[in-house]
């Protein structure tokens, strides 16, 4: 089995995330990247094209500061899925949800396509409103 | 490199499902299960416990005409989580869905379903087809 991208790679791509770098998050996109964002929030909805994927994460990550700790990794040749645990406070709401980030790798080993979905979602909504 | 025994275990409960084996397909699952089910369209919500799921199940049954198929891409696993991407596809009337969902499940170490949420790659089709 050849892994293109480790359990490593993806811890990298956490700490990018938790810490605003966003040329580590936009090199293992590929150009046409979509990005799936669940719920009914303000970041909910499909993102085409790595600019617009990259802008997205951008907004999310100035607006919300979102910052979560990975649970578990599954790798495969063609996709990676992440649970991760995110707590925190929402203007007085507590939440502690499980949101998991699934990503299908294209031939290159870059990010093609990434759905985020949440099992609270809708504390998850509270949270990205 | 071998399966993972959860990915097996999705494997074989997705077959189940498709066959439309619910008797089966019932034993996959904990008696407290929770099934979240995204989007916004009648179906949409949590579930909670087996009843209550099997109970969506037949409702899903019922307007697909047991026509709703999930052909998995990929099956991801470890002890405690199965990761599906699977092509879903259904008939309601003149409505045709075809889309890919990503699926998250939690398995407890009795090899059964505690928890389970989903996204499709376009889910303002899922929601058109079931509204």
């Amino acid at each position: 089995m050849t892994e293109r991208l480790n359990a490593a790679d993806v811890q990298r791509g956490f700490e990018a995330w938790n810490s605003g770098r966003m040329d580590v998050l936009r090199e293992s996109l590929s150009e046409d990247a979509v990005l799936h964002f669940a719920g009914n929030n303000a970041m909910s909805g499909t993102y085409r094209g790595r600019d617009a994927v990259i802008d997205a994460l951008a907004r999310a990550i100035q607006r919300w500061s979102p910052h979560s700790d990975v649970e578990s990794i599954l790798v495969s040749d063609d996709h990676l899925m992440i649970f991760h645990h995110a707590t925190g406070e929402h203007e007085g709401t507590l939440y502690d949800v499980t949101p998991v980030i699934a990503m299908k790798l294209d031939a290159n080993g870059k990010v093609m396509e990434v759905w985020s979905l949440a099992n609270d979602q809708s504390g998850y909504d509270q949270f990205w409103s | 490199m071998a399966e993972h025994p959860n990915a097996a275990l999705l494997r074989e409960a997705i077959s189940i499902f498709n066959r439309g084996d619910f008797d089966a397909y019932r034993e996959y699952f904990t008696e407290d299960v929770v099934w979240h089910v995204g989007g916004n369209h009648p179906l949409s919500g949590d579930y909670r416990g087996r009843d209550a799921i099997f109970e969506y199940f037949e409702t899903v049954r019922g307007l697909t005409g047991g026509g709703l198929r999930s052909e998995p891409h990929d099956i991801l696993a470890d002890d405690s989580h199965g990761g599906v991407f699977t092509q879903v596809t259904a008939d309601r009337g003149d409505r045709h869905l075809d889309v890919v969902l990503a699926q998250a499940y939690r398995i407890n170490p009795d090899g059964k379903f505690t928890e389970y949420w989903a996204l499709a790659d376009d889910q303002d089709a899922v929601n058109a087809f079931w509204s």
